[in-house]
């Protein structure tokens, strides 16, 4: 029997903001509608029999429930649909339930859409605190925000490994330099290593411009048992891995290592048959500039303590070898939670078409997403091939 | 149980619900065992990888949480920045501060003979001292002179916005010159400052903002249309920061003297000075070592935030308000 292959046929983004004048539901509806409309060959609303929701909570945005409403949108009463969250993974969640749904036949077509609309929070102290919630309940109790959590990580890994603020800095650098070309980005903004060297402390070692954008945005695409029936030119599902670390920072044995992003992207490459020097493109989850180094790591493309090494070597930068983040990651293109996953799987299906248009990576056939969540709890691998 | 402090690292973004800063760290016992605590923000800038300390449990209305108080604490002299502190009640505020054991940083917009005396006193109490010229009503002066006090002594724990002068005048006689030289150098300069200070103040875990208003500022004073709106626009600084910077363990509090025993109160016109002091129920000049210790007690006091004391002999509830 044939190799059943699940593609992704569309996909669609708002462009992201820090503050949209726009209702959560407004986006969601834009991003249903467009992303049906993206389908090459058309695809009807009674073609979806699943709808796979991310979102991290209704205090970004003041509404829950949203399978009915979606499945309302598409006019399709029969679909069945539900919501993931699994904080900043829920997006690669998403694509999760919706690979083994499909692969399980227990759907032919899935469409998945992520959503948050942060600035629902009056300041970025609220919406850390509703952040906060994804911790470990001592890291709750404490009222540890990310930022703290990030840079225990941060304090552990420079002294570990002799890295400095510097070092850090380059990772920001890349991904604003990165933004500039995406017309999708919130942040479309050059920065230098010494604009964030200058930008204050939020919590030592890391500063303002180390950390992610607090964002408002919404994303979806659609994958198919029979992707050719949609698209001449589909994007491959070839793996989609979730992994699990202990919740909190605190107890694990290596605080500088993110572990679940190790395992999840071992069984990613497992599965698939591929490993990391068959990728031409990735996007991962910048959330702090920290984080994306320490996952150069974890994917196998630097040895430990050597992510920065690559960066100055240019191996990750848009003309390098392997580019990381030509969106402009978190950090320049945004993150608006439940949003971000989707929005990944949906630069490569755009990076892997060659239809990413400035940000377009040469001859880029396969990409890999890192989607995590909390400090690394839960983390998706995604490979995804044209 | 001794517990050593593993990775730790410094919020200075107040989230809530608790809406303050503290540090944060990973510490371990000696059978291996990690917990997460909490650590007072008054070790900013003193904490170290393997410090050792014990660990507490401390009831909050959001849960019971660790606490790691660290054992071989890290002693800094805290330090005072005192703006117009040559004379008067500058002067009596950086004499007093010192004999609270703080380094004072004198600043005043010239060094003369009073500087050098107030400073004498100050190093003869045993503490580190120097002078740093500022002019507080230009912001490059300002930090310029708060960068130079950082970098003798590394940190600002208590900034006295007292640099303060008079033009008066009645109004139709106030030029606007008049006008701003007073607002400049009274309440803008408290702004400068502040605004300077402040991040050095959250950098170590907080700090004190006194700011030395005046009696007139709460009661106005015939022929001092730009002094008392100065020194109640002070009052409203202290109002608003009080509020705006009590997340990072800052706290502003305001003073309103009467009538002080200084050059500015003798340059009073007599007959305006003995009409005042005889609706005193205490008729006679306060003492600038008065308003010293009150300060002094203000830093000292940790539930003093936003409020505005008087220091008048009774004199406020004896002036006719029209």
């Amino acid at each position: 029997m044939r190799k059943m292959r699940v593609g992704v046929v569309s996909a669609y983004s708002v462009k992201y903001e820090l503050r949209s004048e726009r209702e959560a539901w407004e986006l969601i509806r834009e991003v249903v509608q467009g992303t049906l409309k993206s389908v090459d060959k058309g695809i009807s609303g009674r073609d979806i029999d699943f709808v796979v929701i991310s979102n991290f909570s209704d205090r970004f945005g003041g509404i829950l429930h949203t399978a009915p409403y979606v499945i309302s949108l598409i006019g399709q009463n029969s679909a069945r649909g539900l919501r993931v969250e699994n904080a900043c993974a829920s997006g690669g969640t998403a694509l999760y339930v919706a690979w083994n749904l499909v692969r399980a036949g227990l759907a032919e077509n899935v469409l998945v859409v992520g959503y948050e609309k942060m600035s629902y929070q009056p300041t970025s102290a609220e919406v850390n605190e509703v952040l906060a919630a994804a911790g470990h309940p001592d890291e709750i109790v404490i009222g540890a925000p990310f930022v703290s959590l990030y840079a225990l990580i941060a304090k552990s890994y420079m002294d570990k490994y002799g890295a400095t603020e510097e070092d850090l800095a380059l990772v920001a650098v890349k991904n604003h330099e990165n933004g500039l070309r995406n017309p999708l980005a919130a942040m479309r903004r050059k920065i230098t290593v010494e604009d964030v060297l200058k930008s204050p402390y939020v919590s030592w070692p890391l500063k303002l411009y180390d950390s992610s954008l607090i964002t408002d945005g919404a994303a979806g695409f659609i994958v198919s048992r029979e992707p050719k029936k949609f698209t001449d030119t589909p994007v491959y599902v070839e793996s989609v891995s979730l992994a699990h670390d202990t919740p909190g920072v605190f107890e694990r044995p290596d605080i500088t290592e993110l572990k679940a992003i190790r395992h999840a992207a071992e069984e990613a490459f497992k599965i698939s048959g591929l490993s990391v020097s068959d990728i031409d493109v990735l996007e991962v989850h910048d959330a702090f500039t920290i984080s994306e180094l320490i996952t150069y790591e974890m994917l196998g493309l630097a040895k430990r303590g050597e992510g920065a090494k690559i960066l100055k070597e240019g191996v990750t930068t848009f003309t390098g070898e392997k580019p990381v983040n030509p969106s402009g990651g978190l950090k320049s293109k945004g993150h608006p939670i439940g949003a971000t996953g989707v929005g990944m799987v949906a630069e490569l299906y755009w990076q892997l078409r060659g239809e990413a248009g400035d940000r377009q990576v040469r001859d880029a056939e396969r990409g890999l997403m890192e989607n995590h969540g909390g400090t690394g709890g839960t983390v998706v691998v995604a490979i995804f091939s044209r | 149980m001794v517990w050593k402090l593993i990775t730790y690292t410094e919020l200075y973004a107040p989230v809530p619900p608790y809406k303050s800063t503290f540090a944060i760290g990973v510490v371990e016992d000696e059978k291996g065992n990690r917990v997460i605590a909490r650590i007072d923000r008054k070790y900013f800038g003193r904490l170290k990888s393997n410090m050792i300390g014990e660990v507490i449990d401390e009831w909050t209305a959001f849960g019971a949480l660790k606490k790691f108080i660290p054992k071989e604490e890290v002693r800094t002299p805290k330090v005072a920045l005192i703006t117009g502190g040559s004379g008067g009640i500058g002067s009596a505020i950086a004499i007093e501060l010192a004999k609270a054991g703080y380094a004072i940083a004198l600043s005043d917009v010239v060094y003369n003979k009073d500087t050098e005396k107030t400073l004498e006193i100050v190093k003869s109490l045993g503490v580190d001292s120097m002078f740093v010229a500022i002019d507080v009503s230009n912001r490059e002066s300002v930090e310029k002179g708060v960068s130079e006090v950082i970098n003798k002594f590394g940190r600002i724990d208590v900034l006295i916005n007292n640099a303060g002068i008079t033009r008066d005048a009645y109004l139709q006689r106030m030029t606007p010159e008049d006008w701003d030289t007073v607002i400049k150098i009274n309440l803008t300069g408290a702004f400068y400052c502040s605004r300077a200070v402040v991040p050095h103040m959250t950098r170590y875990g907080g700090g004190v903002v006194v700011n030395i208003s005046s009696i007139v500022g709460l009661i106005g004073n015939v022929g001092q249309t730009n002094y008392a709106a100065s020194k109640s626009g002070l009052i409203g600084i202290t109002y608003t920061l009080a509020k705006e910077l009590a997340p990072y363990g800052i706290r502003v509090v305001a003073i309103a003297p009467g009538f002080v025993k200084t050059r500015m109160a003798l340059a009073v016109p007599k007959s305006i000075l003995r009409d005042y002091l005889k609706r005193s129920p205490i008729p006679r000049l306060i003492e600038p070592e008065e308003v010293a210790k009150l300060v002094r007690h203000v830093v000292e006091n940790e539930a003093l935030n936003g409020v505005v004391i008087p220091i008048d002999l009774g004199l406020t509830i004896s002036s006719p308000r029209a």
